[in-house]
């Protein structure tokens, strides 16, 4: 017989029992000794009318404590369900409705999207209560706020009406914790969960993962009823990255795809466009349950913020066939190398703004002592190349530079004051790494060290093709410089165990020799250019331009000039899309937060008119794109028990809804049996029990 | 003080009391001839009157006899004054009076005595007398009886709370060796109204036992057991020719000594 409380906290009531006892045993206590000549008298008349008082007595007490013991019971309202159970319900109903919003829902079916289908079945189930119901509608955005009651169905209804899918993931185990958190605060007699999904898979069970009980919980008197709305397998493929890659003399977009579904391989276009202007395309053929990539060759280099995306051909799920992609900023990216004014190196400024043609930098030729006066508004990556230190305040200006996001490639070599880097340069610049000695031989034709991959899944070696200790180049390092690194310092090369090469920490690179040709020939190398290229792309994308996804949030830190006083600070995105921005003072400068943003696109930060940094928000289709359904044992391993009902598609909701709503609570009863144990009580009272 | 009463036994008696003078119908013999010749006047010699009377005051000294209400006399200490009184007054009167103590046995025996010098002894143990134990008044009874030969004037001081068969087949153990019994059955007043209101543990005195109740609950049939026992005891003593004075401890003794002379009055 399904029993359960309503307002179970009110059970606590029933330790106020112990109070008749306790009054009792004091009372007891508290009775005066009389000294008195002889019982003999009393003992007569005492005698069996004491037993019958001792019996009375606790049998008043008996009807004191259970009539406090049902009186809390009935404040907790007990309820019973079943056919059985004297008709329907008296009581209400809380239903929690959790209609899946993840942009997986955007698939369209034959006949209208998933989305429609959810829509319709959530109105089936506010049709199926009464006027005094309470509904909870919930999505399965992980970034979703609690959810609030709507004061009936016709609210519900009108609510459900207005709904729109999202662009986030599947958080099915939040959406049920929100559930439950909003049922436990109704006191209805009904509870119930429904769940209008897709049911991907990977929603339910990650890759290698195995099924948890998602309702675990979940209240035992919550009944759960789990609405597929599913079109069968479908293919679909969808962009799971993107980037511009490229030097100045290469641009092109990095684009890689996965498919999920279906059965036959289909190659898709892929187009880059910037606004309705195409510049690029290409084909990918992606295997199904698999993924591939290509890189899209650009007939020319974007402008800093230009919007540009990759799409591939349309399927039905279309969220995921684009990508928008950061831009570097390409021939924006406005660099200083800070070089010895005596003796300039030609190959770094060569490397990263070849003459005469568009490159991916900017860049400016500096003295260590024209950090002094130079003005560093809109530089972004400052290369230390070689020099022997800087100026106090020259480091302090950059200091106070980097604190606000900026940049440094730090390059060593032979005019390298160790001691300088290690007690000024590297401490406000790049704390996490010091230097030791200078390593190897003056002759050059004995080179001891070569450059070897340590990351080789890093981005700096996108196209090398090379494992884990194998050279990048045939480049003879005949100096190096050992240097010491403590966490959140990534090695990415090399030149032999322990002897870390390139290093990279936010948004600052250090590289352990020269690239001026004095220590090594690397420049020389063709793997100079492009390792230089992407080395300084990976930092520059994982900084300030670093991807963004729905449900993330926007955050940058700005130098505090930078953020006018007192101006309208918000993020801007698609269709004119405002988020508030929130300002948090840091050691190194401003924080600029948004809130999760729930829009895929281009994305400004900005100080009402001044733009302080944008950004790019994709869908995270590694997950949500699968959109394999959960077969119906795998539904019920991730939703397991009796309380559990799968409402197939073709059945109508109201059904079993119905069905499950009857029962009844019982406190009227029990309320009845305390005022005749109060009223017995008071007779026998009366009638003057002792003790 | 004087007794009211004349002494109901005849004996001798040898010693000159005083002279009174003559009145008419008083006999010849007692006529004082010699005071006559001095006098020229009748004059009658009074003898001090020696009787056989032998009184004897039995006092129960048993724990339930401790008893006082709030700001009375303890029944002891009643019956104790009473006895005092009695035996001043008896001692007066040339009676010789006795004392005995008992509670489950005879505590303590004073055989009577009509010299002066033995109220003091009386007087003494009356004073020293305290209350403890329980009472078997009937065996202690019926072996006071054995005990005391000589046909004379038994006073019980009591609250009787005791078996009362066996309490009267001691009495009637005297009343058969031809004594004269007097009962003062000596009470506390809320013995008899039992004016309690709250719910209270009575302890006996004697036993120590405790019952728990709520009293305003069963005065009314307390107080009518009470008096049942109480007249039973009235109407068993003088359906054995036996005086029973009831008396209570806030009743003053004059009043009770006074009652208790009328009755005997009546008697003799």
């Amino acid at each position: 017989m399904p029993f359960s409380f309503l307002n179970a906290a009110f059970l606590a009531g029933m330790a106020a029992a112990a109070l008749p006892i306790i009054i009792h045993l004091f009372s007891r206590r508290k009775v005066a000794k009389v000294p008195f000549p002889s019982l003999q008298f009393l003992e007569e008349i005492t005698r069996r009318r004491l037993r019958r008082m001792r019996l009375t007595q606790w049998l008043i007490l008996a009807l004191r404590v259970l009539a406090i013991l049902l009186l809390a019971f009935a404040l907790g309202r007990p309820a019973l369900r079943g056919t059985f159970a004297f008709g329907k319900s008296r009581g209400e109903s809380a239903v929690a409705i959790v209609l899946d919003n993840s942009y997986s829902m955007r698939v369209e079916g034959e006949k209208e999207t998933l989305w429609e289908k959810g829509k319709k079945r959530a109105r089936e189930v506010v049709d199926a209560l009464e006027a005094e119901d309470t509904v909870f509608l919930l999505g399965v955005d992980p970034n979703e706020a609690p959810a609030e009651p709507y004061p009936g169905k016709v609210a519900a209804a009108e609510a459900i009406r207005g709904l729109e899918p999202g662009y986030s993931t599947t958080d099915l185990a939040g959406a049920v914790s929100r559930a439950q958190a909003a049922l436990t605060s109704a006191t209805s007699l009904n509870k119930e969960l429904f769940i209008i999904s897709d049911f991907q898979k990977r929603a339910l069970v990650g890759e290698g993962e195995t099924a948890t009980d998602l309702l675990q919980d979940v209240s035992h008197d919550v009944r759960v009823f789990l609405v597929p709305v599913d079109e069968g397998p479908l293919a679909n493929t969808a962009i799971i990255d993107g980037r511009l890659e490229g030097s100045a003399v290469d641009e092109r977009a990095y684009v890689e795809a996965a498919r999920e579904g279906g059965n036959a391989e289909d190659d898709v276009a892929v187009t880059v466009e910037s606004g309705s202007e195409v510049l690029g395309e290409g084909r990918l053929l992606v295997p199904v349950g698999g993924r591939e990539n290509t890189e899209v060759p650009l007939s020319r280099a974007p402008a800093e913020g230009e919007p540009i995306k990759a799409r591939l051909s349309r399927d039905r799920l279309d969220v995921d066939d684009v990508r928008y992609l950061p831009t570097l900023g390409a021939g924006a990216v406005t660099t200083w190398i800070v070089q010895d004014p005596a003796r300039p190196s030609p190959y770094l400024p060569l490397a990263l703004s070849p003459e005469g043609g568009p490159g991916s930098f900017v860049v400016s030729r500096m003295s260590p002592g024209d950090l002094i006066t130079a003005d560093l508004t809109g530089v972004r990556l400052v290369v230390l190349d070689n020099i022997t230190g800087l100026p106090d305040e020259a480091l302090a200006r950059l200091r106070t530079w980097r604190a606000a996001g900026g940049m440094v490639f730090i390059v060593l070599g032979d005019r390298v004051d160790l001691r300088s880097y290690n007690q000024g340069i590297l401490p406000a610049l790049f704390p996490q790494v010091s230097l030791g000695n200078v390593l190897g031989s003056d002759e050059a034709s004995s080179a001891a060290y070569t450059l070897t991959a340590r990351n080789p899944g890093h981005r700096a070696f996108s196209g090398f093709g090379v494992t884990i200790g194998e050279p990048i180049t045939g480049a003879a390092f005949w100096h190096i410089v050992a240097i010491t690194a403590t966490t959140g310092v990534r090695t990415l090369a090399e030149f032999g165990p322990g002897l870390p090469a390139l290093v990279q920490g936010e948004g600052a690179l250090l590289f352990a020799s020269s690239l001026d040709g004095r220590w090594n020939n690397f420049p020389t190398h063709a793997a100079f250019v492009p390792l230089l290229h992407q080395s300084l792309e990976a930092i520059l994308s994982e900084g300030s331009e670093g991807r963004v996804l729905v449900g993330e949030r926007l955050t940058t830190l700005a130098d505090p000039g930078s953020v006018p006083t007192g101006a309208d600070l918000t993020a801007i995105g698609p269709d004119g899309l405002v988020l508030p921005i929130q300002l948090t003072p840091e050691a190194r400068g401003i924080r600029l937060q948004t809130p999760p943003v729930p829009v895929p696109g281009f994305w400004e930060m900005r100080a009402e008119d001044k733009i302080i940094d944008r950004r790019v928000v994709n869908v995270n289709a590694e997950i949500e794109s699968d959109l394999t359904p959960a077969s119906r044992d795998e539904l019920r391993h991730s939703f397991p028990g009796d309380r559990v009902k799968v409402v197939e598609p073709d059945v109508p909701i109201g059904t079993p809804v119905r069905e499950a709503r009857f029962g009844r609570e019982i406190w009227r009863e029990l309320v009845l049996i305390v005022l005749i144990l109060l009223v017995t009580e008071g007779w026998l009272s009366r009638r003057g029990v002792t003790a | 003080m004087t007794g009211l009463h004349k002494s109901p036994y005849h004996g001798f008696s040898v010693e000159f009391a005083e002279h009174r003078q003559y009145m008419p119908g008083d006999p010849l013999k007692h006529v004082d001839w010699k005071l006559y010749g001095k006098s020229d006047r009748f004059y009658v010699k009074m003898f001090e009157e020696e009787t056989n009377l032998r009184s004897h005051i039995l006092l129960d000294v048993s724990a339930s006899m401790g008893y006082a209400s709030p700001g009375r006399l303890t029944k002891l200490q009643y019956a104790a004054y009473l006895a005092a009184s009695l035996a001043t007054l008896m001692l007066m009167q040339q009676d010789a009076v006795g004392l005995l103590t008992f509670r489950d046995k005879v505590e303590r025996l004073i055989p009577p005595r009509a010299s002066r010098p033995h109220l003091k002894l009386i007087l003494g143990e009356l004073e020293r007398a305290r209350p403890a134990s329980g009472t078997k008044m009937g065996s202690s009874l019926e072996h006071l009886a054995e005990r005391i030969k000589r046909r004379g004037l038994i006073l019980l001081m009591s609250d009787l709370l005791d078996d009362p068969d066996s309490v009267m087949r001691g009495l009637k153990h005297f009343r058969h060796r031809q004594h004269e019994v007097v009962v003062f059955h000596i009470l506390d007043p809320y013995e008899i109204s039992f004016p309690f209101r709250n719910e209270s543990g009575f302890i006996d005195l004697e036993t120590g036992e405790e019952i728990t109740t709520q009293p305003w609950e069963i005065a009314e049939q307390y107080k009518a057991k009470f008096e049942a026992w109480s007249r039973a005891y009235e109407r068993a003593c003088m359906e054995n020719r036996i005086e029973y004075v009831r008396l209570s401890t806030e009743t003053p003794y004059d009043v009770a000594l006074l009652r208790y002379l009328e009755k005997r009055k009546r008697f003799y």
